[in-house]
């Protein structure tokens, strides 16, 4: 059968229009596989530009080995060294006197810098997520604003323990620093996600522990995050968030019930504070409340994937009879989720997720350092501080 | 005079194919790819000998599918031209043994043929892009990964090798190249 | 020449007094590399004798010096930075690295030496870096000022009138705009009226206002205006109005940022004093610093110190003569050969001069293992003949071997990367001429059909005509690539006796492939026969998935014809640049300038996209084809104990 005889017999006068269909049927069945693909690709690109230098970021956080360098270190001085050959170099430059503080406000400085290049540099789309997890830094900043008016410390001393990033306006921060009582600061936040705070003054002002406004604030924040991550429509980097953000509404209020229960207090005066959401099944959390030790805790959390993590970290809890080691098991377990989203979602939120996570850990283990040292404690000593990815 | 107008067309067609698909995929591959690169040459300018090979690394598909067009065009003898390619059928009727027209159209198909395996197979150069892409990134964190991530990428361009193979086997196969 | 260099387990015992001329001694020769003794000594007797060497206190008076050697520097740095090399001139004509004599110094006249230049160099620093701070921050601040006087510029007001006097306190600033009447309004109300609020509009949302108040109630104002979004300026010391001001500070700013200029220029002259001296120092300290820290990997008793070391076989009995000499005899030393051979042995790879520069691409996908075969003596010829093959062209042949010999005369004379690169390259290119003469590929067609010198014609085949034969050719490279690997995989796990694997992963495939030359001579029984034997091997072996290994062998053969891909992609394209700088030269007037730009500029690029297609595919055929037949890397490096020194020269 030669092509003529081909196309008659299907009904085309001759062989190019039938050739014609043909390509035109391919056509359309080549877009129709191929857009959803271009789709795909298209958002890949989108974050292959940010998430390439997120990661050329995160390449400069200090790694594992040379922190436990720094622990052997003698004075600050040769933390100050040891940072030297890091990006908190030129920060560093600026620091007038070699105290642990000093190196905590060129750490602040330097965090804020870089979240803030995250912040420019992703994609319009993922704005809006990161600034739910930078909000976190707001928090942080009322927190030591709380604290600084609080024991009356001048506001520019408070301003140097600042990370100004975050929603807050700077004006804003300004006009908190500036004032002179917890009233001001919080009448102050008014108009801000944490206005609500002004309901724990009463509060307050029976317990005077500051600890209320800051569990309070927590709240605040996780509570207001997971209403963002739950009603939004699902797709993968929400998704991811919404991973990351149950962890840690998780071991938020884990950490909570852990240092309740070793103080002994009982269920009705915590469950106020516990962050709604999360992973943690409420009928689940209810009972931890109830229990009355920490071995029990523990026990209760058994099916949970907190379960092995803080189990590992009983034994030196029974040495110590410290919560600390538990707090750092779960809060390496956080950090592992982090780092677990960034390898597994390499086009999309997963690198910024793991560089916020694991540069928070860097920052804490640093301040941990060069506390320690300051205060004279052994490395052994200060290594049992230092916060590690969870396994 | 004799009609070999749709064995032109065809031909062209084929050319055609054969250098937009590959086109579209390595543009779109190169493109991710050096999003990446400039990512991380924003943050470290020393990432641009990096950058630069894996960028380059989806480029091949186009090269690909620019030989396949100029490949089927010298088989075809369109590039000397609508007489070239009278020619060509002319040598090729004799060769097979069927009347010029005939031939004209098992060259022009050829022809299409062709130019699908290689630009359709160009179309991997997206894929090799966003591994590429990935391959910076994790370079730029990790600098000992670099010769497993060149691996890594350049599997996606096997099989751009094996559409230019049949592009160029069936040119060879049905004698439009080749002694 | 197979196998990384054979290493030794060393172990020293020797007299503490000797320890440090012990240490001086190794670190010149620098072929030891100590490891922990501490982490080997779990048994509790041990530790009963031995206790852990603690860390030199000198060290940490080295670290504080370094770091004022490196606050001289970086602040020198920062002024005067040194001139460095770019890219081009690193690769093609780079500036001999900077050498610095230095005096042999060590212990603790180093540290004495370094007291005293440190004293000096500061002397001499301290007052221009003073002076050019000083100049700095005063520069800052009047930038800042002229910033916020900028919003004020149109404000009509006599600055020198916005003073805090006994009676009055004048404020001046800015303001959200929606917010003005506010101010005034609650202004007037905290004052009982008595103030003065003046405001304009500058921008769309602020506004500069002016406050004039009682100065006895002027803490309550100023807190207000702060609660109000006042954003307050600092005028004092200005008067005029504020553009006049304006013209005044810039005034300023001019002149202090010439004495910034002379002032760095002093520095900079200072610096050529130092400078060098400076880095000799902080170099010697360094080295000094890497020799008190080795120690703390040592064991010791009361009078004597242990040390466990790893060390070349062929570099035993010279250092063994060493340590005699240094320690006067008063010394221990024993080596081992251990077996079974521990995971983390040094990995020292020794090839013959030429070879050696190949190793690059080995380490690139992974050091071997100890007791694994360096595969650089099998890879540097064939990935030659592969690049040769995949770029077909002795022009382009040509201009690899320029660009190797370019790199080893210029870059490679200081940096061994760029060396071994430009080893490499002048190999490759020469394989790519011998490949290019046998095809008889000249700028593609271009020396036969443009030129017309039939000499040139091919010689076994012409790549672009007898597409078959290539492609025979190279399947059959590939097949012979394979079967050497795994010829080598199956020695290695025999050697090895881990039978199962050397006959699942590699014999199978020989019954199956002569099986198949069988059948294609047509002796049908026979071959059929050793087919099957094959496949029953590896059935039993890897089980029902066994086809998978099947189909993947196939896929490996079949991968090497991307060297037919690579190699008729490199003429293809090299004829369609003569084509078409052929056809553009038919224009009138610039076709012959277009033609040769063409040309040029064509050629070069599919030189260069080729060049980097046959490089990385030719990693690759060795990498996932070759290497996975035998090859698994991961061997941990080689690092003696030896000085770095970088810019020194004693």
């Amino acid at each position: 059968m030669t092509l003529e005889e081909l196309a008659a017999s299907l009904g085309f006068s001759s062989f190019p229009p039938l050739f014609a269909v043909a390509l035109a049927v391919a056509l359309v069945v080549g877009l129709i596989i191929f857009v959803p693909i271009l789709l795909r690709v298209i958002e890949i690109a989108n974050y292959a530009y940010s998430n390439s230098r997120i990661q050329v970021m995160s390449s400069r956080i200090i790694p594992e080995e040379k922190l436990k360098e720094m622990i052997e270190a003698s004075s600050l001085a040769e933390v100050v060294a040891a940072l030297e050959a890091t990006e908190y170099s030129p920060y560093l430059r600026e620091m007038m006197d070699e105290r642990s503080e000093a190196i905590e406000r060129a750490l602040n400085r330097h965090t804020a810098d870089s979240y803030r290049e995250v912040a420019t540099m992703v994609p319009m789309n993922f704005k809006k997520i990161l600034a739910v997890l930078l909000r976190k830094w707001d928090v942080y900043n009322i927190k030591m604003i709380l604290r600084g008016v609080y024991a009356e410390r001048s506001p520019d001393d408070i301003r140097a323990d600042l990370v100004p990033v975050g929603e807050l306006d700077p004006s804003k921060i300004g006009v908190l620093v500036e004032a002179r009582s917890l009233e001001e600061v919080i009448s102050n936040l008014d108009g801000t996600p944490y206005s609500r705070l002004a309901e724990s003054l009463q509060l307050f002002d029976q317990t005077k522990n500051l600890t209320v406004f800051e569990a309070t604030l927590d709240k605040i924040l996780y509570e207001d995050a997971w209403g963002y991550a739950t009603s939004q429509p699902l797709d993968e980097n929400l998704l991811s968030l919404k991973n990351y953000l149950a962890t840690n509404i998780d071991v938020v209020n884990l950490k909570f019930v852990f240092r309740a229960k070793r103080d002994g207090l009982a269920a009705g005066s915590i469950e106020g504070y516990l962050v709604k959401g999360g992973n943690l099944a409420e009928s689940l959390i209810k009972s931890i409340l109830e229990v009355d030790s920490v071995d029990n805790v523990v026990a209760a959390l058994e099916g949970t994937k907190y379960y092995q993590p803080v189990l590992a970290a009983v034994p030196e809890y029974e040495s110590t009879r410290s919560i600390l080691p538990i707090e750092l098991a779960l809060d390496g377990y956080l950090a592992r989720v982090g780092k677990d989203i960034s390898i597994t979602q390499p086009f999309g939120i997963g690198p910024a997720i793991g560089y916020l996570s694991m540069k928070e850990m860097e920052i804490r283990n640093v301040r941990t350092l060069a506390r320690g040292i300051e205060s004279g404690l052994s490395a052994d000593e200060i290594r049992n501080l230092i916060m590690k990815v969870g396994s | 005079m004799l009609d070999v107008s749709t064995g032109v067309a065809l031909a062209a067609v084929g050319a055609g194919i054969s250098m937009g698909a590959a086109a579209i995929g390595s543009g779109i591959g190169v493109g991710i790819a050096g999003a990446a690169g400039a990512g991380a040459i924003a943050e470290d300018p020393n990432k641009f000998g990096t950058a630069l090979v894996f960028q380059a690394l989806p480029q091949t598909q186009g090269i690909y599918g620019f030989l396949g067009a100029v490949l089927i065009m010298i088989g075809t003898g369109i590039l000397g031209g609508f007489a070239g390619f009278e020619a060509a059928a002319n040598t090729m009727a004799g060769l097979v043994g069927t009347t010029p027209e005939n031939a004209a159209l098992i060259m022009g198909l050829a022809a299409v043929g062709g130019g699908l395996s290689v630009g359709l197979a160009g179309l991997s150069a997206i894929g090799q892009g966003i591994t590429a892409a990935g391959s910076i990134g994790a370079v730029s964190k990790e600098p000992g990964a670099f010769g497993k991530c060149m691996v890594l990428t350049v599997m996606s361009e096997t099989f751009a090798v094996f559409g230019l193979l049949i592009t160029i086997l069936i040119l060879v196969g049905l004698k439009l190249l080749g002694a | 020449m197979f196998r990384p260099v054979q290493m030794r387990r060393l172990h020293i015992v020797a007299l503490s007094k000797y320890k440090y001329p012990l240490m001086k001694r190794l670190h010149e020769l620098g072929v030891v590399q100590i490891t922990d003794v501490g982490r080997m000594m779990d048994s509790p007797e041990w530790t009963q004798i031995l206790e852990n060497q603690p860390s030199d206190p000198a060290i940490r008076q080295i670290t504080a010096h370094v770091m004022s050697l490196n606050k001289i520097i970086d602040f020198f740095d920062a002024v005067s930075p040194l001139p460095e090399d770019n890219f081009f001139k690193f690769l093609f004509r780079p500036s001999p690295p900077k050498v610095i004599a230095a005096e042999k110094l060590y212990g603790t006249k180093l540290l004495e030496s370094t007291d005293g230049l440190l004293e000096e160099a500061n002397a001499a620093v301290k007052e221009p870096e003073e002076r050019l701070n000083r100049v700095t921050s005063e520069l800052g601040e009047l930038s800042e000022k002229v910033e916020s006087l900028e919003k004020i510029r149109d404000f009509r007001v006599d600055l020198a009138d916005v003073v805090k006097t006994d009676l009055l306190n004048v404020f001046i600033g800015v303001a959200p705009r929606e917010r003005t009447d506010e101010i005034s309004n609650k202004l007037s109300e905290i004052t009982d009226g008595i103030c003065y609020v003046a405001s304009q509009g500058i921008f769309e949302t602020e506004s500069v206002v002016l406050v004039a108040a009682l100065t006895e109630k002027s803490k309550d104002v100023s807190d207000h205006l702060r609660r109000l979004g006042f954003e307050r300026i600092d005028v004092s010391g200005l008067s005029g109005t504020p553009a006049d001001a304006l013209s005044e500070l810039n005034g300023r700013i001019a002149a202090l940022n010439s004495e910034a200029e002379s002032l760095r220029s002093e520095v900079a002259k200072i610096a050529e004093i130092w400078r060098d001296k400076l880095l000799a120092h902080r170099e010697l300290l360094l080295i000094e610093r890497d020799r008190l820290d080795v120690v703390t990997n040592f064991m010791r008793t009361d009078e004597t110190f242990f040390l466990v070391g790893w060390i070349p076989a062929t570099s035993i009995n010279s250092v063994k003569e060493e340590v005699f000499k240094v320690t006067k005899g008063y010394s221990v030393v024993k080596e081992t050969n251990p077996n079974p051979t521990p995971e983390d042995t040094p990995v020292h790879l020794q090839n013959p001069p030429f070879i050696r520069h190949f190793q690059l691409l080995t380490e690139l996908f992974g050091r071997p293992k100890y007791n694994e075969i360096d595969p650089t003596f099998m890879l540097a010829p064939a990935f030659m003949l592969f690049f040769g093959i995949m770029l077909t062209d002795a022009v382009y042949g040509v201009m690899m071997t320029v660009l190797g010999l370019l790199l080893l005369r210029g870059g490679g004379r200081y940096s061994s990367s760029v060396k071994d690169f430009g080893v490499i390259f002048t190999a490759i290119g020469c394989a790519t001429i011998g490949f290019g003469i046998l095809t008889g590929g000249y700028l593609g067609d271009f020396a036969r059909e443009y030129v017309g010198i039939t000499a040139l014609s091919p010689i076994i085949f012409d790549p672009m005509v007898d597409v078959q034969f290539f492609l025979i050719l190279v399947l059959v490279i590939g097949l012979i690539h394979l079967n050497l690997g795994l010829l080598l995989g199956f020695k290695e796990n025999v050697q090895r006796k881990e039978y199962k694997d050397a006959f699942g992963d590699q014999f199978w495939l020989f019954p199956l492939q002569i099986g198949i030359a069988l059948l294609a001579m047509g002796m049908d029984l026979a071959g059929a026969s050793l087919c099957l034997i094959g496949i029953i091997i590896v059935a039993i072996i890897h089980g029902p998935l066994f086809f998978f290994d099947i189909t993947g062998y196939l896929g490996d053969v079949l991968s090497y014809a991307r060297l037919l891909a690579l190699g008729l992609a490199t003429s293809g394209i090299a004829m369609t640049v003569n084509i078409l700088s052929s056809m553009v030269e038919g224009v009138p007037l610039i076709g012959i300038a277009l033609g040769a730009l063409v040309f040029v500029i064509g050629h070069i690029f599919n030189w260069g996209m080729n060049g980097l297609g046959g490089f990385v595919h030719g990693i690759r055929l060795h990498y996932v084809e070759f290497f996975n037949k035998f090859y698994e890397g991961g061997g941990s490096e080689y690092r003696p104990y030896r000085i770095r020194r970088e810019l020194t020269r004693e």
